[in-house]
């Protein structure tokens, strides 16, 4: 399971990254948006100032053509000299200007201004019309004209932006200024439209911080001043901003701001290009936008999504199958032949992780229900292992002493008795014919130390049925009743049938000691005393005491089973049981051996099992 | 002092034998704790190339020769100035200036005046004019100037200001406050001389056209070469914008 679940890691990371990374793209392509907007301002800058440029061109060449006009020459030549009267000259420029240029918003014309040789104004077309003779001989486009110069300029006059262009005006001969014509378009509304419409920006003319047109609400703009405000030392140096971003509401536009040239400069008369870089930052609203032509075959890279997936599933599929299902499989089987019986304790070596770990704790609950010591330690010696479940059923304790008295060349070790057969006060009698069966007082039903025992059908029904031992019944345990004939304990009697044992133990030899009949006919306390202190010089074996538990269980439950007991001897069950053990150790490697009895077709049997 | 004690040395040297030598000695040590060196003149000319020899500061897109009758000369308003600086010398007095605005220019273009003095401007055009030195903002707010009107200015810090009218900015008055007698207007032909300078090191700056254009360290005494100066370039706008802008 460890590269299944390695391999659940690692879909969980790719599926995280991607998930990251569907998030976080957008926002990359969301500033790579915005950095081509700026560039697609700045080119727009670049367009709008050739446009200024071409724009200042055409309103010289019509301001020229202007300038060539005889009527204007000579009327101009005269103010210049001083001949005639100048109201007359006035009017006759006037009219003159009127007639060729009749209809002034059709071509976008605001003023016309025809000025002598000296600045002075001789006549206008526009505002202050009937006014003439005041000099604006400072105006550096007229003052230019009258060098010989054609010019334009840009200006901020009354709230109003301004295109200026401006001819000298020659002699009739051809040799002198005589005057100069200069015409003024405003620039503003139509200037912002025609940039809209040529160059696909939203368009802005602020003069001294006043918007004079713009394609946009009053409300997109109201933060643009400011901004332009904040940049104006990075205009004056290049004469342009960078894309500067800013938010109005929830939009963020994007605004490059340039100054108009001339005397708009000065002005603090700027035009700004605003766009709107279409934000990809909402996932959803970029699948949204999906065309059939991207996911087409050609288009999406199906086969590797396709593959990957594959790989993907098939990778999980076979980890699962090779780490989960097979070990599964396996372990059922082998449950299932454990159950029938075909195996005694599960190969828990075969299988890794927690898959071992069940198999080890199987055969750890075989054991422990099949073959357990009965006494292990001091406090496994309160248990009764003779009962299902390792408890003493209500009403029915024994003397587990009396269990080793049944063995008395055997004696047990490990921890303290619960009681000994002199210090429960039993009679030699019930000594001798029950190892275990000297009812306990009362006061042993739950040891003390230990938790309250549950009935042993409340044990038997929480376990799987393979695995619940048989129920004993207290009747199961009560002691055989034996005749006691007239002959010694050690008198040979007739052996009974050789018991069926799974381990091939043959019955003969000595007669079994615990269930003879001869034994009340000794001395009683002469022969437990004897034994007693035999006991005492030898060193007490687990084994044995294995042995001799698993003898005397076998004993009872060939008796319950009805099966005769006659052949059988300790000793000969003890060298079966231990030539058995020794070829278990020889053929597992084990430590020793654990033997268990078991009724098999309604005969008491025998089965070892490793102890490793 | 280094020039006071040579002044001094030569006139004790040239009358070691006169009689009455201690009462001269006397004169010629209070004549030169009183004057504080010997005087040269600085003269020179000053050529404008490049945007400010074309007579005009703000430039649209165009500017075209109109290819039949040759382009006059910009014509000289005075606008040009050449300034002294490092040599003491008894401040002039301060006094008051008249600049009448008329065709929407000023006349003179360019004043030089003591610390203290008083600029008059007069309104005689038609129309009204809103004026005040936007670059330097404390010293002259913005304020409406009526046709017919006079705005007086005390100009009290030495340095180069630049009265300009907000709603027709090519027209400007440079007012030049001086802490010293040695500054000189230059002529037509671009020529200038500052009399009576001090020997010794100075720095000579160029006013022209709304701001400071030329700078450059001189030395001043015996029989200086006629200095000629070359105004303009981009290196001296670089520097004024950034003056401004710091």
């Amino acid at each position: 399971m460890f590269l299944s679940k390695i391999w659940f890691v690692l879909i969980g990371l790719v599926a995280g990254v991607a998930t990251m990374a569907a998030f976080v793209a957008p926002r990359t392509a969301d500033r790579r948006i915005e950095h081509l907007e700026g560039q697609r301002l700045d080119r727009a800058q670049y367009a709008a100032e050739q446009m200024l440029k071409t724009d200042a061109h055409r309103w010289i060449d019509y301001v020229a053509k202007l300038g060539r006009d005889a009527i204007l020459m000579e009327a101009l030549d005269g103010a210049s000299r001083g001949v005639g009267e100048p109201k007359v000259i006035h009017e006759t420029v006037r009219n003159r200007l009127r007639t060729l240029v009749p209809d002034l918003p059709a071509i976008g014309v605001d003023t016309l201004t025809a000025v002598d040789a000296r600045g002075r104004i001789v006549a206008r077309i526009g505002d202050g019309e009937n006014e003439f003779g005041d000099s604006q001989a400072g105006v550096e486009i007229l003052a230019d004209a009258l060098r010989g110069y054609l010019s334009d300029d840009v200006s901020g006059v009354d709230g109003k932006l301004q295109r200026l262009a401006a001819t000298p005006v020659l002699s009739k001969t051809r040799d002198r200024i005589v005057g100069a014509v200069a015409v003024g378009a405003e620039t503003g509304k139509r200037l912002a439209e025609l940039w809209k419409k040529n160059l696909g920006v939203e368009v802005a003319v602020l003069l001294r911080g006043q918007v004079v047109s713009s394609t946009l609400p009053e409300s997109f703009l109201s933060t643009v001043t400011g901004l332009i405000e904040q940049r104006r030392p990075e205009m004056i140096e290049a004469k342009r901003t960078r894309a500067i971003p800013f938010l109005v509401g929830p939009d963020r536009l994007l605004a490059v701001a340039a100054p108009f040239a001339g005397q708009a400069s000065q002005q603090e008369a700027y035009y700004v290009l605003i766009g709107k870089p279409e934000p990809a930052s909402n996932p959803l609203q970029l699948l949204s936008n999906t065309t059939a032509d991207d996911l087409r075959w050609g288009t999406f890279p199906w086969p590797g999504l396709i593959v990957g997936l594959a790989l993907i599933l098939g990778v999980g599929l076979w980890l699962q199958r090779n780490e989960m299902e097979r070990p599964l499989s396996n372990l059922r089987a082998e449950v299932q032949r454990l159950a029938r019986g075909d195996l005694q304790k599960l190969r828990d070596t075969d299988y890794a992780g927690k898959f071992g770990g069940i198999a080890r704790d199987v055969n750890a609950t075989i054991e422990r229900f099949t073959h357990a010591p009965i006494v292990r330690s001091g406090d496994s010696g309160k248990k009764d292992i003779s009962s299902p479940g390792g408890y003493i059923p209500e009403g029915k304790a024994f003397d587990l002493s009396a269990a080793g008295s049944h063995f008395p060349d055997r004696p047990r070790t490990g921890g303290p008795m619960l009681g000994t057969a002199s210090a429960l006060g039993a009679t030699p009698q019930q000594r001798l014919v029950s190892p275990n069966l000297t009812p306990a007082p009362s006061g042993m039903r739950n040891l003390p130390g230990g938790p309250p025992m549950p009935p042993p059908t409340a044990v038997a029904a929480s376990m799987p049925p393979r695995f619940a031992p048989p129920v004993f019944s207290a009747p199961s345990f009560a002691p055989p009743v034996v005749p006691t004939p007239a002959v010694p304990a050690w008198a040979p009697t007739p052996l009974p049938p050789a018991p069926d044992l799974d381990l091939d133990l043959q019955p003969g030899g000595t007669p079994p000691q615990a269930p003879s009949p001869f034994r009340e006919e000794l001395d009683d306390e002469q022969t437990i005393g004897n034994d007693l202190v035999e006991s005492k010089t030898k060193t007490i074996d687990p084994e044995d005491a294995h042995i001799n538990e698993v003898y005397a269980d076998y004993v009872l439950t060939r008796q319950k089973c009805g099966e005769a007991i006659g052949s059988l001897t300790l000793e000969k069950f003890r060298a079966k049981l231990d030539a058995n053990r020794l070829a278990l150790i020889a053929k597992y490697n084990c430590k020793s051996a654990r033997f268990s009895v078991y009724v098999k077709d309604s005969k008491a049997a025998i089965k070892a099992a490793p102890v490793r | 002092m280094e020039f006071e004690n040579r002044g001094a040395a030569r006139i004790v040297a040239t009358n070691p034998r006169r009689p009455g030598a201690g009462v001269l000695v006397a004169l010629a040590l209070t004549f030169a704790s009183s004057w504080p060196a010997l005087a040269a003149p600085v003269r020179g000319t000053v050529t404008l190339v490049g945007a400010l020899k074309t007579g005009r500061r703000l430039q649209g897109y165009w500017r075209l020769e109109n290819g039949i009758v040759p382009v006059a000369p910009a014509p000289n308003r005075g606008e040009t100035v050449v300034v002294l600086e490092g040599p003491k010398g008894p401040p002039p007095a301060p006094k008051t200036t008249a600049v009448e605005i008329s065709g929407l220019q000023a006349s003179p273009g360019a004043v030089v005046v003591a610390e203290g003095s008083v600029v008059e401007l007069k309104n005689l055009d038609r129309m009204a004019h809103e004026l005040s030195t936007p670059e330097q903002t404390s010293v002259m707010a913005i304020e409406r100037l009526a046709p017919g009107a006079t705005r007086k200015q005390k100009f009290q810090v030495a340095g180069g200001y630049v009265v300009r009218s907000s709603q027709y900015p090519h027209l400007t008055v440079s007012v030049i406050v001086v802490d010293s007698p040695f500054f000189a207007v230059v002529d037509e032909k671009g020529g200038f001389k500052i009399p009576d300078a001090p020997d010794g090191k100075a720095t000579l700056k160029v006013w022209s056209q709304g701001r400071w254009v030329h700078e450059q360290e001189i030395e001043v005494g015996g029989k200086s070469p006629e200095l000629q100066i070359k105004c303009g370039g981009k290196t001296e706008d670089t520097k004024s914008d950034k003056d401004s802008n710091e």
